[in-house]
């Protein structure tokens, strides 16, 4: 044991967890015990599970309450203590920062920012960077409604992450896994001011800093080379910061006075951009690297403050890696006892400092007098109620009709086929004519069919039953597009002219086409699987040159006097319009070397459907004609374009109309209704937000906004849930009707007959 | 924090017998049968490129598709895109078609790297067992190839094998930089800057300074 000096330098490191996703007060301990060899270092944490408080860098440890049982005032009080007697505060905890710079009323021993400079700091806005060389990528927040968060998912391809307003993020990559984000997050940081952030693909890399009192005393930069699962930090490279980074950073650091460590977390995109994720108000876990890097920031904080000068921290290298290694447990704080497991899922705890306890106390304290645990229950907006929607249920008498009942909307049906008619006149490329087809499978009605054919729509059809209806719909041969892996199912009579289009789905297909005729159209042609989506189960791989080649060689077989032409269709609304018009970018120079290949010219292309309407509407048709151009400067002889629209048409041409059976209350204040309508009514329920409407006070019809009270349908289903993460009226009552919207598509053509005690006729 | 100022040609500080075998090599080529095979082959990767590369950065896929090992020269174009595995020099050949394709322009790099001593007689194994020479790798050297995007008299080096950018501060260690020639084999006298660092076109240099250190 080293002597008790009189004046000794006394610092207390809180957050000293070391696993897989680390704390730094180890690391800021190794760098002060490096600097200082004769400090007295304290190791602070909430739980002897956290694993750096076994470590023998610290002369001691002080060993405090959970988060979530500790009583706040008496601890400010013992940390105050500490301070006045001389010691210095390395708080390693978001969280603990947050706590610490509100309560403590002298701050000047915790190297710690002020409230302020804090908020400044917060996500996602990070407002203090407004200043920095550095861009906020894209976010929402979670607060808006459900269908403003998907469109942005969608916008950004669902390459995107839902993240609490401190730390923690989910990946998301559907609707269904960012509803169990949601919920997941905002139950473990007891708070539903959660954030969605598009994902920046690039390389991690982020600055560490010591600031005392406005002054930037020393930055680091560092690349991470490898990381956990989670993303954490395994191995990195520590350099100097980027001199065009450093002198904004300084200004900043001034503004913001900041005192203490922090790190910025970015992302450096592949175009170059740096991407600020965070900004964190303490040192990085990884900042004894920076140390044995020739920058010891947590010694330059106590050089700062006046406490001598720190020993000289000799370089060992500038790239580090972490390791895993056992120590001996302190005798004075054994492990707690082994339990005895409750379900066999609940395997120890990714947070042993309690972090998500004091999110949920420090919410709850400032959400006031406001009641905790759901009474006062948090809403979400409301999404806007399109004008011909409310037109449409006016009209239709919602209350009187029988239910449940799915209900034809005809002036938003109008609406949807009109917007094609209008882009029919007004979007050309000289030479190319643009063609939509109406995917009859997506939605049959005949009311559909009629009002694509009257809007000079091509029918796209999968099978010979389609091809018939559409025929007897009214549509020409020349006016159908043929598609789909079962052309020839049903069998039956030929058309009596050709058809405008078919496509093959398989060089299989392909093959027996050649063998045995192939349909007469116009074009024929193959679909493509695009090469980044090779794993779909539809098209003809290029994965290989062989494939290619192969498909090369089908379609010179044709007879010479055959057009050619391409197809491809991947869901815009999977992948998300950008990297649509990415993959339609490589499918036209996939057209490009096919046409050079077959030495015969592609004369149409079909790039299918899959469009949400809103996306339909906003970035599908007004780029039309840009398309159409691209294509035509590779392809000199295109002369037909065809987008095959399914539920951008039919998706808000229906609703569900459905009566509250009954009105149930849970425990946490949630309202939950079982409807007479079921997930059978409603197949999609999961897939993506339907808007829900309801009756206002005053009669009119009005979307519901967002909150923990579901619709639950009315079979025996777990699954039966029709909404959930909805605001149910406070004055809902049995016999209430509410309207299910965006039930027009695959609501619509894939609804079944489960629980309604009728059986289909597919058997015998 | 770049420690070298100035590049030294590599004949006064490396021992000639280290590298004189591979100062003669020209950066490889894909050579092409005339007929529809390679044609094919050749389009074939065109449009993949457009498809798997957007045009920032380096072209990752290439290596990611057809990762590194052994290839037997002279290579055809329809041999390598069937192939499942190519060699650095073909990694570095793809790769200047891929920029080149993009209206990116780029240039031909060789280098010699440091290497493991141990490792040579793994490598000489491997290149052995498929037929392919092995002529590349010596004892803690080793011939590799790259390509570097040249702009405004700046190149930056992308090393397709490893799918990243070289820097020419790595001195020690294994797969650094003993030498370096950008640019192919016709010295041209036109000088470049990589990272700081100023280089003659087409002439074998060491970034190091010193020879056979670490
Ligand atoms: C070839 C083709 N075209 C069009 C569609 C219509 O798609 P959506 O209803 O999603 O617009 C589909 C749907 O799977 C399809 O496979
Ligand atoms: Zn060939």
């Amino acid at each position: 044991m080293r002597s008790e000096a009189k004046h000794r330098l006394t610092c207390y490191l809180s957050g000293v967890h070391s696993g897989p996703n680390p704390s730094p007060g180890l690391g800021v301990a190794q760098s002060l015990r490096q600097a200082f060899p004769h400090a007295r270092l304290v190791g602070v944490d909430y739980s002897v599970e956290s694993s750096g408080l076994h470590s023998d860098v610290f002369d001691d440890i002080w060993v405090q309450r959970p988060w979530k049982e500790m009583r706040l005032p008496v601890y400010q009080a013992a940390i105050q203590e500490v301070l006045d007697g001389g010691a210095f505060w390395f708080s390693g905890q978001d969280l603990e920062v947050e706590w610490l710079t509100t309560s403590l009323a002298d701050r000047s021993r915790a190297f710690i920012p002020s409230p302020e400079a804090l908020r400044q700091v917060g996500k996602p806005t990070i407002s203090a960077a407004s200043k920095l060389p550095l861009s906020i990528p894209d976010f929402i927040s979670a607060e808006r409604s459900d269908w403003d968060l998907h469109a942005f998912c969608r916008e950004h391809g669902w390459r995107v992450w839902v993240k609490g307003p401190n730390y923690e993020a989910m990946r998301v990559r559907d609707w269904p896994s960012f509803r169990h984000a949601r919920t997941v997050m905002s139950d473990i940081w007891g708070t539903d001011q959660l954030f969605v952030q598009r994902h920046v693909l690039g390389i991690e890399e982020s600055v560490a800093l010591c600031a005392y009192q406005g002054e930037l005393l020393d930055c680091v930069h560092m690349r991470k080379h490898s990381q956990t699962h989670e993303g954490k930090t395994w191995a990195g490279q520590v350099s100097e910061v980027d001199a065009a980074l450093v002198e904004p950073l300084r200004e900043v650091i001034a503004d913001l006075e900041w005192t203490g460590g922090a790190e910025l977390e970015f992302v450096r995109g592949n175009d170059g951009t740096l991407n600020l994720i965070d900004w964190n108000p303490r040192f990085p876990a990884w900042i004894h690297a920076a140390s044995f890097a020739g920058h010891n920031l947590p010694a330059k904080l106590i050089e700062a403050a006046g406490m001598g000068t720190a020993a000289l921290t000799p370089f060992l290298g500038n790239q580090f890696t972490r390791i895993v290694t056992e120590i001996p447990v302190r005798g004075t704080h054994p492990l707690p006892a082994v339990r005895d497991p409750l379900d066999e899922w609940k395997v120890g705890s990714k947070h042993p400092s309690g972090m998500p306890d004091l999110a949920r106390r420090l919410s709850s304290a400032l959400a006031d007098g406001k009641k905790a645990g759901g009474e006062e229950q948090k809403r979400r907006a409301a999404p806007t109620m399109p004008a011909a929607l409310q037109w449409d249920l006016n009209e239709a008498l919602v209350d009187e009709l029988p239910t449940p009942r799915r209900l034809l909307l005809p002036r938003t049906a109008q609406e949807r086929f009109a917007r094609v008619e209008h882009a029919l006149t007004s979007q050309s490329v000289s030479g190319v004519e643009l063609g939509f087809g109406y995917s009859m499978k997506t939605n049959p009605h005949p009311s559909l069919v009629a009002l694509a054919e009257g809007a000079g729509m091509f029918a796209e059809v999968i099978s010979g039953a389609e091809l018939r209806q559409a025929l007897a719909s009214g549509f020409p041969p020349e006016r159908v597009i043929l598609n789909g892996p079962a052309q020839q199912w049903p069998a039956g009579p030929a058309p009596d002219s050709a058809l405008m289009a078919a496509f093959a789905d398989s060089p299989q297909s392909f093959a027996r086409w050649l063998r045995e005729g192939p349909p007469a159209a116009r074009y024929l042609g193959i679909r493509l699987r695009p090469v980044t989506l090779d794993s779909s189960r539809f098209g003809t791989s290029f994965g290989s040159p062989k494939r290619f080649a192969e498909t090369v060689a089908l379609l010179k077989s044709l007879p010479p006097e055959q057009e050619i032409g391409t197809h491809f269709h991947f869901a815009s609304d999977v992948i998300g319009p950008a990297r649509w018009m990415e993959v339609y970018e490589s499918v036209i120079h996939w057209a490009e070397a096919i046409q050079q290949g077959v030495g015969r010219p592609i004369r149409c292309l079909d790039v299918g459907g899959g469009w949400f309407p809103d996306d339909f509407d906003r970035e599908m048709l007004p780029r039309l004609e840009g398309l159409m151009a691209a294509a035509a400067a590779l392809l000199p002889e295109l002369a037909h374009f065809f987008v095959e629209p399914g539920k951008a048409m039919a998706q808000p041409t229906m609703a569900l109309v459905t009566t509250v059976l009954e009105v149930r209350r849970t425990r946490e204040g949630a309202t939950e209704a079982v409807v007479d309508a079921a997930i059978s009514d409603l197949p999609m329920a999961p897939f993506y937000p339907h808007r829900v409407y309801g009756h206002s006070a005053g009669g009119e019809w009005e979307a519901l906004g967002g909150g923990g009270d579901r619709l639950v349908g009315r079979i025996c289903m777990e699954t039966d849930i029709l909404a959930s993460d909805l605001a149910l009226p406070d004055s809902l009552e049995v016999g209430d009707r509410l309207v299910i919207g965006d039930a027009g598509a695959y609501d619509a053509s894939m609804a079944y007959n489960f629980g309604r005690g009728i059986l289909d006729d597919a058997c015998c | 924090m770049t420690p070298v100022a100035e590049m030294t040609p590599v004949t006064e500080v490396m021992p000639a017998a280290e590298w004189a075998p591979w100062a003669a090599w020209a950066p490889s080529t894909l050579s092409h049968h005339d007929r529809e095979c390679c044609t094919t082959a050749r389009a074939w990767f065109l449009a993949m490129n457009r498809s798997m590369w957007r045009g920032h950065g380096g072209p990752a896929w290439i290596a990611q598709r057809f990762p590194w090992g052994p290839s037997r020269w002279p290579l055809y174009w329809c041999d390598a895109m069937e192939a499942e595995e190519v060699d650095c020099g073909a990694h570095a050949a793809l790769t200047i078609e891929a920029f080149q394709a993009r209206g990116i322009h780029v240039v031909p790099v060789q280098l010699v790297q440091r290497q493991e001593p141990h490792h040579l007689l793994h490598f000489h194994g491997r290149w052995s067992a498929d037929g392919a020479s092995p002529d590349w790798a010596g004892e803690g050297a080793a011939y590799h190839e790259a390509c570097a995007t040249l702009l405004d008299g700046r190149v930056e080096v992308w090393d397709a094998t490893v799918s990243s950018w070289l820097s020419p501060d790595q001195l020690r260690g294994v797969r650094s930089i003993a030498a370096v020639r950008i640019g192919g084999t016709i010295a041209t006298g036109e000088v470049v800057t990589w990272r700081g660092l100023e280089i003659s076109l087409g002439e074998w240099v060491s970034p190091a300074g010193v020879a056979g250190e670490g």
